[in-house]
């Protein structure tokens, strides 16, 4: 019977290079949920104020404007949302033995989600810009 | 001597976590391209402005900008081509791995930058608003 192969285990240094990723990626995703839930937030309120029957002029004057802001902004929570799923990840890469591989696998298809998430917002982004250009013509 | 682990250079991903990092490789420069073309005007049309026009603050710091952008994104398509080796090569799947969390931390590092110069200026802004007030 052959011996079971042990599980990878990254070393120190890589350990430190995993850590310091988790850093820097844990300030970026919590910035950019709170700022993409504040850009959020007072579209979902008035959406929700309507359906209770509190109608707001302003709202119904700028609702455009109201969701032209939310739109970039709840993109940009469902990324924060997925860079720090992943940021978990890496972190258990580093804490933890045994499981260094699953862990890793688990963060980077947090990461695929996250980067494929904002490419889309690349493209609507372009899409908008030519429309825009196509319209000021 | 060498002191190498030899399991460093042994270690194979599967064909299922092989996908993972193509389908990340694919996504990562996507966004690395498109990062460039924001980057890359914001820089061309400053640079143009700054020249023609004389300097301003408003246009160093729209070259400045683009920079950033410029830097962060040819840092993300060098990650990305490193985990699209670990896919594609035999035998360095875990150095291509750490070239490529070394060169994903470092844009997460410039961001990190960014988003304490936006909290810096948001605040300097909020505060002169008050005492113009």
């Amino acid at each position: 019977m052959s011996p079971a192969t042990p599980p990878y285990e990254f070393d120190e240094r890589q350990n430190g290079s995993f850590a310091r990723l988790a850093s820097a990626m844990r300030f970026t995703s919590i910035n950019l949920i709170v700022v993409g839930c504040a850009m959020t937030a007072p579209f979902v309120y008035q959406l929700t104020a309507l359906r209770h029957g509190i109608s707001n002029p302003a709202f119904g004057r700028y609702a455009i404007l109201f969701f032209l802001i939310a739109l970039p902004g709840a993109w940009m929570a469902v990324i924060g949302n997925s860079l720090f799923k992943a940021t978990n990840r890496f972190r258990m890469v580093t804490s933890t033995v045994g499981h260094d591989v699953q862990n890793l696998t688990e963060a980077l298809t947090d990461l695929v989600g996250a980067y494929r998430t904002h490419r889309w917002m690349w493209v609507v982004v372009a899409l908008s810009i030519a429309f825009g250009l196509v319209t000021l013509r | 001597m060498n002191t190498t682990n030899p399991a460093v250079h042994e270690y194979e991903f599967t064909a299922e976590q092989n996908g993972v990092f193509r389908q990340l490789a694919g996504a990562m420069s996507g966004v690395g391209v498109a990062m460039m073309v924001p980057g890359g005007v914001a820089v061309c049309a400053s640079a143009y402005l700054l020249l023609t026009n004389g300097p301003t603050l408003a246009e160093g710091l729209a070259v400045a900008l683009g920079a950033v952008l410029l830097i962060m994104a040819i840092n993300l398509i060098r990650a990305a081509q490193h985990f699209h080796r670990i896919s594609t090569t035999r035998g360095r799947d875990i150095e291509s791995l750490m070239f490529a969390v070394d060169e994903l931390a470092r844009v997460y590092s410039i961001e990190r930058w960014l988003w304490i110069a936006f909290g810096v200026t948001l605040i300097a802004g909020l505060a002169n608003g008050l005492i113009v007030r």
